[in-house]
């Protein structure tokens, strides 16, 4: 199969120049892999590979972050000339083909089969030679275009119930595409209308009446109808939503859906909604991760910084200014491309014809201005959006019998973990879920950490199974954010605690055979993640005999799961030690965002270093382009409505398409007057 | 390299067979055909093989006698502007027989619009001309009348020099020296018409009047004169500029070839007489006096040859002006009457040249627009009009040049005008030795390529003469695969390996991107879908730091003497200027200074640097060329403290020293970062690789491959429309070919050392 990339928004369809302006072109190849064909199993998968770096950035976010795939062999990076880079993926099995589907609406592209289509090669032809002819292949008739656009953007209507499949009073089915009105028409007969009437939704109005089957006119359900004309819509299409009863299968909404897919509405895929969005300027690449970190927010807080990053950025801007991180980035791009444009013009062209250009100390300001410091303001809230996205996971860890799974049953509020005197009780790892301050976090209890000689003493054996289990809760303690290493007050740190800890310590995995050598020697042992050491039972002792070294954990702590006393402190001990840099900006980055950002950084922080030790500003130029180009990757392509609509949008919103040297190149001539 | 045949050519001329003056070309091409064995008697080695294999199955002779008495050349070069020039310069001084071509000989090396040479990105395009054994820099240096160093506040990267000059005296000069040039013939006709053999290989050129001329390569450059249109407001006239007859014919014969052509759109402003204008009261623009150099390397090249009086030896003032309120009201209120605004011509012009229309239209804010006015020779009393083009009608054109201040009683000499003219898109049209890919032999160079400027034309007219010129020796097989191996890679020129295959005229000359401005220039041609006439803007080039216009010379003299446009005596200057600063630097790293011995050097270095000089008790001190890396600490500086070289350097090589030391960090981050480029994009691809049998290539691009046939696995990648799927397909495909040609030859080895 081949992807021929359509035409922009303002542009006739199908030619050849179109082609090599968007400067991107795909091909998915079923039953291929990437690099030596014949060495490789062949597997069904998709290869997508795009010109431009900027659009891949877009194809691959606009994966991973609206749907629910997974990137099998993630990036193959050929750094190419000057900013292109070519990369490619692939995704196996039978997701390939939800991906092909999901290609046809990004970027206009359309899947036609394989086979000759390059016949379009010859656009200069013959002609009359003295006619004047236009530089570009530019729009002859935007009303026509736009009419064969609007076509090549969403041939087909998608429709699918948007909310929970079964339960809950009311179900929304909603539609969106061309057709969305007309098939509603078909499908719902509004109340006090003449059925022989013609009639048509009126935007943004509710209407109450009846669903009917299209042929048979069987009633489905008395519903409400709200239509959304393009553009006023989540996706810029045609939008229409229905509101049925909700069943407790769902059966009232599926009967409404299944008419709409007999009349050639098509089932959308996870997030095509957004994706359409996205496709068609409604939302930008930002904007359209915040939707998926909003409808995947686990706690409020984490849906209150994927709303911020999601309102718009002038909007945002009036209100509290500098707090969208949509419009930081969007100020750290253009005045990576103010400066660029700048330098190159003083470059390119004396410097004494051009007015009003930055001097170098404008640049260097404006660079550490708007670029480098919202890009480290960004990245501070990284750690804790990750937090909030994906929450943190807690291992509790110690000997045996020290308490661990009554301090979990009395964090999460509940009693998932069985609690009994016995050494070894817990011998899987077992798992509780609790908000702290709006992290989702998951507490693990682990097996009890003991050497397989101690449970003789206690005439409880360490069998096999309790064996396993020990391994596994050291596995866990490896792998998570925080440890709990719990103590019990009362026996205070003894040597089975040491024991425990250094098989924690040692690299988890192990079971420490011997209790032989007991205290001497390393104190200044440490794991990896940060460690809370905490002293439960303090309700039937005070701490007794405690651990020599405290100062090695981040945080000591004194708790009572039996009372509850001291369970805040620990509660405010593990987000503490969880986001240290607590934030409250109200957004925090991705970790995709995040890479490209780091890119960013490294950039700026090289040109401010260089520029402060004197380095020609001409010198520092790459280091601008470095910085732009990475920006650009995060704050991706907006089109407006504007310029789909069949409106001129301005030069520089159709600009932002091209590289970066045609849009640096843009931005000069558009911000400067070089006239000699 | 000895040509059988030299002189004594004009012989001829004109006398053809009848049946061969019709002007249909596929009977010439016939009757040429027919022709073909005899005609080649004096012809070369090459020749002389495909004359046998084909005379073998072209049984008559009949029209050879005729054919015979036609005039034969090496390399025809058609049109004489700033292309044609330096083309047939360096085919006859490469020692081809060669014939310049002109609509008049009287408008040789014209300059229709700036009288300038250099410039920011220009300059350095001057420099590596020079340093190729062209002939811009030189003439710019003879014939200037004022010149400037631009950028002299940035780095010595983007230093660049301008001149402007005397225009009657440049196209004098230029004729002169066409004169001087052995081998090389001038004379007027209008080329409509190509003629070619059955392999389409060229043959010879047709004029309107019916002449043919024989030649085994010919070199178009016919500017904007194909099918040009001159347009004053609304008024247009066919003509390739004001006053000159277009061309038409030569554009349709290269679409039957099968050329895609299109239209590009350029204009010059209008011309004033000085002596209308009030130059007293306008801002005074002066040239820099006692420049070290100008653009040519030669240290033994007489720049004032030409300059018989010292009146022609004083530099003229250029003078700044300003729009008024009144030149915007008139142009705002008149907006209708412009092609763009009143919208009866929808090309717009290139962005880098807005017309003052559009100035005010987009940059409403800004009050006043800066003008300046520039002599157009010594002896010439016109001004150019500089900054104030303009599609407005002739009669507004000096309305408007009236409410500038200094021309309130200005007499225009010349008006404004936009011209409109035939260009090739060199997209898979044209190969980076400038050689089409459809007609083998013929080349095209300069603004036929869609380029602007006389710089981007001469440096292409230049490469242009060179390839035509090797072409002749070069084997037709070996065009292709040994051009493609001198691409070998984006990263840095392996110089030794282009001037080894330069020099053994082997193989055609493609500049690489690393090694120059020119390189750039004609690589971006071949691969980028162009949009406006093509300008050469430093920004362009991803070798910045090391393309300066100072080493221009250490990047390119090897390969100018290697093709035999260098003569030795240069060559040796340049190989001394190298050791020169070899040896200087060496002895700048071997000298150290500490701030307790060398006080007085140490502490102006601190005072210029703010950063301390380490003293003799703390470590080793820093070298000289430790300081002179430092911002700020020039080579001047080190001298004035008596640390200068014992004998004196000229001012260009302590220049090289200066720039080479500061720049040999940021020139290793550079080539640091262009070395992230992946190593495969470099490798070469067979001429004759089948791209339509690589199926996991999108069938798109294997048309596209296969019309364009790029060089190397990095043209193929930066041709639009070719994805990095088909970049890595194409890959994939070379690494197994070269792995089974590998395992073939070993096989063989391995059977011929078996024992039979």
């Amino acid at each position: 199969m081949i992807w021929e990339p359509c035409t922009s928004p303002t542009e006739p369809p199908n030619t050849e120049h179109r082609l090599m302006d968007w400067g991107f072109h795909m091909t998915a190849v079923f039953g291929k892999t990437t690099g030596a064909a014949d060495a490789l199993p062949i597997l069904p998968s998709l290869r997508v590979r795009v010109v431009s770096n900027r659009i891949l950035c877009h194809v691959t976010r606009v994966y991973t972050a609206l749907t629910d795939f997974v990137c099998v062999e993630s990036f193959l990076s050929v750094g190419m000339k000057r900013f292109h880079t070519f990369r490619s993926f692939q995704v196996h099995g039978r997701l390939a083909v939800h991906s092909l589907t999901r290609c046809a609406c990004l970027k206009h592209a359309r899947l036609v089969p394989r086979g000759p289509c390059g016949a379009s090669a010859h656009v200069h032809g013959n002609r009359p030679a003295t006619r004047p002819r236009r530089l570009g292949p530019g729009a002859s008739n935007s009303n026509a275009a736009a009419t064969s656009q609007q076509e090549a953007i969403s041939s087909d209507t998608i429709a699918a119930l948007v909310t929970a499949p079964c339960g809950g009073a009311v179900a929304v089915v909603r539609i969106s595409g061309p057709q969305a009105l007309e098939y509603a028409t078909h499908i719902f007969e509004p109340a006090g209308t003449n059925k022989e009437e013609e009639w048509t939704p009126e935007s943004h109005r509710v209407y109450f009446g009846r669903a009917v089957h299209p042929t048979s006119r069987i009633l489905l359900d008395e519903c409400l109808l709200f239509a959304m004309k393009a553009p006023r819509s989540y996706t810029r299409e045609d939008v229409v939503e229905i509101q049925t009863h909700g069943s407790e299968t769902g059966v009232v909404a599926a009967r409404v859906l299944d008419a709409l897919f007999e009349l050639g509405a098509r089932r959308a895929e996870p997030g095509e909604f957004t994706l359409r969005a996205y496709v068609n300027g409604r939302i930008d690449l930002m904007q359209a991760e915040s939707i998926g970190m909003l409808v995947s927010a686990q706690t409020a807080e984490a849906a209150d910084v994927a709303l911020g990053a999601l309102v718009d950025e002038r909007s945002s801007s009036d209100s509290s200014a500098g707090s969208s991180f949509a419009a930081d980035m969007t100020r750290a791009r253009d005045a990576c491309l103010d400066a660029l444009a700048s330098l190159e013009a003083s470059t390119d062209f004396a410097e004494d014809d051009i007015p009003d250009l930055l001097s170098d100390e404008e640049v260097l300001s404006m660079i550490k201005r708007d670029v480098h410091e919202p890009i480290a303001r960004a990245l501070e809230t990284r750690r804790a959006g990750e937090l909030l996205r994906a929450g943190a996971r807690v291992a509790l860890c110690g000997r045996v019998n020290a308490g661990k799974s009554s301090l979990l049953n009395a964090l999460s509020e509940s009693d998932a973990a069985i609690v009994a005197d016995v050494p070894g009780t817990t011998r899987d790892v077992v798992s509780a879920v609790s908000s702290l301050g709006g992290v989702p976090v998951t507490f693990l209890d682990t097996a009890g950490l003991r050497s397989d000689s101690q449970g003789v003493a206690d005439g409880a054996q360490v069998d096999d199974i309790e064996r396993q289990g020990m391994q596994r809760s050291a596995r866990a303690a490896a792998t998570c954010d925080a440890v709990l290493f719990v103590v019990d007050s009362d026996a205070g740190f003894g040597a089975e605690d040491d024991v425990a800890w250094r098989a924690l310590v040692g690299g988890g995995g192990i079971v420490a055979s011997s209790t032989s050598d007991s205290s001497n020697g390393d104190s200044k042992m440490r794991l990896a993640v940060p460690t809370i050491l905490v002293y439960n039972k303090i309700d039937v002792a005070a701490p007794s005999n405690r651990h020599p070294d405290e100062a090695s954990f981040d945080r000591v702590v004194e708790v009572s799961a039996t009372t509850g006393k001291g369970l805040d402190d620990l509660r405010e001990g593990v987000r503490a030690v969880l986001s240290p840099k607590a934030t409250n900006v109200g957004w925090a980055v991705s970790e995709r965002q995040a890479e490209a950002l780091i890119r960013a950084r490294v950039a700026a922080d090289a040109f401010l270093s260089d520029a402060h030790a004197g380095v020609p500003i001409d010198v520092l130029v790459p280091h601008v382009r470095d910085a732009a180009s990475a920006l650009l990757e995060i704050t991706g392509v907006r089109r407006r409505a504007r310029a789909r609509l069949g409106h001129h949008g301005s030069a520089e919103e159709e600009l932002v398409e091209e590289e970066l040297e045609e849009a640096v190149l843009s931005r000069l001539f558009s911000t400067y007057c070089v006239g000699k | 390299m000895s040509m059988s045949m030299s002189t004594s050519v004009c012989g001829g001329g004109g006398r053809i067979n009848p049946s061969s003056s019709s002007s249909s070309s596929s009977l010439i091409s016939r009757s040429y055909r027919r022709a073909r064995g005899p005609c080649h008697a004096h012809s070369h080695a090459r020749h002389s093989t495909s004359r046998c294999r084909l005379s073998a199955s072209s049984p008559s002779s009949v029209w050879a006698g005729s054919w015979d008495e036609d005039e034969y050349y090496d390399v025809v070069v058609v049109g004489a502007g700033h292309a044609g020039c330096e083309a047939a310069l360096a085919a006859a001084r490469m020692g081809r027989k060669t014939l310049l071509l002109t609509l008049t000989l009287d408008k040789i090396a014209w300059q229709p619009c700036n009288p300038a040479v250099g410039g920011p990105a220009k300059s350095q395009l001057v420099h590596e001309i020079d340093a190729l054994g062209g002939e811009m820099g030189r003439m710019a240096d003879r014939t200037y009348l004022q010149r400037r160093v631009l950028n002299r506040s940035r780095g010595p990267a983007v230093w660049a020099l301008r001149a402007q000059t005397d225009k009657r005296m440049y196209s004098d000069v230029m004729r002169t020296i066409l004169e001087r040039t052995d081998n090389l013939f001038l004379r007027e006709g209008m080329v409509t018409d190509i003629v070619t053999d059955e392999n389409e290989t060229l043959t010879g050129v047709t004029t309107h009047y019916g002449v043919t001329f024989r030649c085994a390569a010919a070199v178009v450059t016919t500017g904007t004169f194909g099918n040009g249109i001159v347009w004053v407001g609304r008024k247009q006239v066919s003509a390739g500029r004001a006053g000159e007859s277009a061309v038409s014919g030569l554009t349709e014969c290269l679409q039957r070839y099968g050329f895609e052509t299109g239209r590009l759109k350029t204009g010059t402003p209008s011309r004033v007489d000085r002596r209308t204008v009030d130059v007293s009261r306008l801002e005074e623009q002066r040239g820099d006096e006692g420049l070290p150099k100008g653009f040519s390397f030669d240290p033994d090249f007489d720049p004032d040859e030409f300059r018989t009086t010292p009146e022609l030896r004083s530099q003229l003032s250029c003078y700044v002006t300003r729009t008024t309120a009144a030149t915007a009201d008139l142009v705002n209120s008149n907006l209708d009457e412009t092609p763009t605004y009143g919208g009866w011509c929808d090309a717009k012009g290139p962005r880098y040249c807005p017309s003052i229309e559009d100035k005010f239209v987009r940059f409403p804010h800004r009050e006043s627009h800066q003008v300046f006015l520039e002599p157009e020779g010594y002896h010439m009393p016109e001004l150019y009009v500089q900054g104030f083009s303009t599609g407005l009608p002739e009669r507004l054109q000096v309305a408007m040049l009236r409410t500038l201040p200094g021309l309130e009683n200005c007499v225009m000499m010349r008006p404004a005008y936009a011209v409109e003219y035939d260009y090739v898109p060199c997209q898979g049209q044209v190969t980076p030795t400038l050689m089409t890919s459809k007609v083998r032999g013929l080349f095209l160079a300069g603004q036929i390529n869609g380029t602007t400027g006389y710089e981007e034309a001469a440096g292409q007219g230049l490469l242009a003469g060179i390839n035509a010129s090797l072409y002749i020796d070069v084997g037709e097989n070996r065009i292709a695969d040994v051009a493609a191996s001198s691409d070998s890679g984006e990263g840095d020129v392996d110089a030794g390996a282009l001037v080894s295959r330069a020099r053994s005229r082997d193989s055609l000359l493609v500049l690489p991107r690393s090694s120059s401005y020119l390189g750039v220039l004609i690589d971006d041609l071949c691969t980028k879908d162009l949009r406006e006439p093509y300008r050469m803007l430093t920004s362009r080039s991803e070798y910045r730091m090391s393309l300066r216009q100072d080493n221009a010379d250490a990047r390119l003299s090897a390969v100018g003497h290697a093709v035999g446009l260098l003569s030795d005596r240069r060559y040796e200057a340049f190989e001394k200027k190298r050791a020169t600063v070899a040896a200087e630097r060496k002895r700048l790293s071997g000298i150290r200074i500490f701030a307790d011995r060398q006080v007085a050097l140490a502490e102006e270095v601190e005072t210029v640097t703010k950063q301390r000089v380490p003293s003799s008790t703390k470590g080793g001190g820093l070298t000289l060329e430790e300081l002179v890396r430092r911002p700020g600490v020039t080579y001047e500086l080190i001298e004035k403290h008596g640390f200068g070289a014992d004998e004196s350097l000229s001012a260009m090589e302590k220049t090289s020293v200066e720039v080479e030391v500061k720049y040999e960090g940021f020139i290793k981050r550079e080539s640091k970062s262009r070395r992230k480029v992946a190593g495969n994009e470099g490798m070469s691809i067979p001429k004759d690789f089948d791209y339509l049998s690589v199926d996991t290539l999108s069938m798109e691009s294997r048309h596209k491959l296969e019309s364009i046939r790029p060089l190397t696995l990095a043209q193929a990648s930066r041709i639009g429309g070719v994805s990095p799927a088909d970049i890595n397909a194409l890959m994939v495909r070379l690494l197994q070919e070269k792995r089974n040609q590998q395992r073939d030859e070993t096989n063989r080895a391995k059977k011929e050392t078996t024992p039979v």
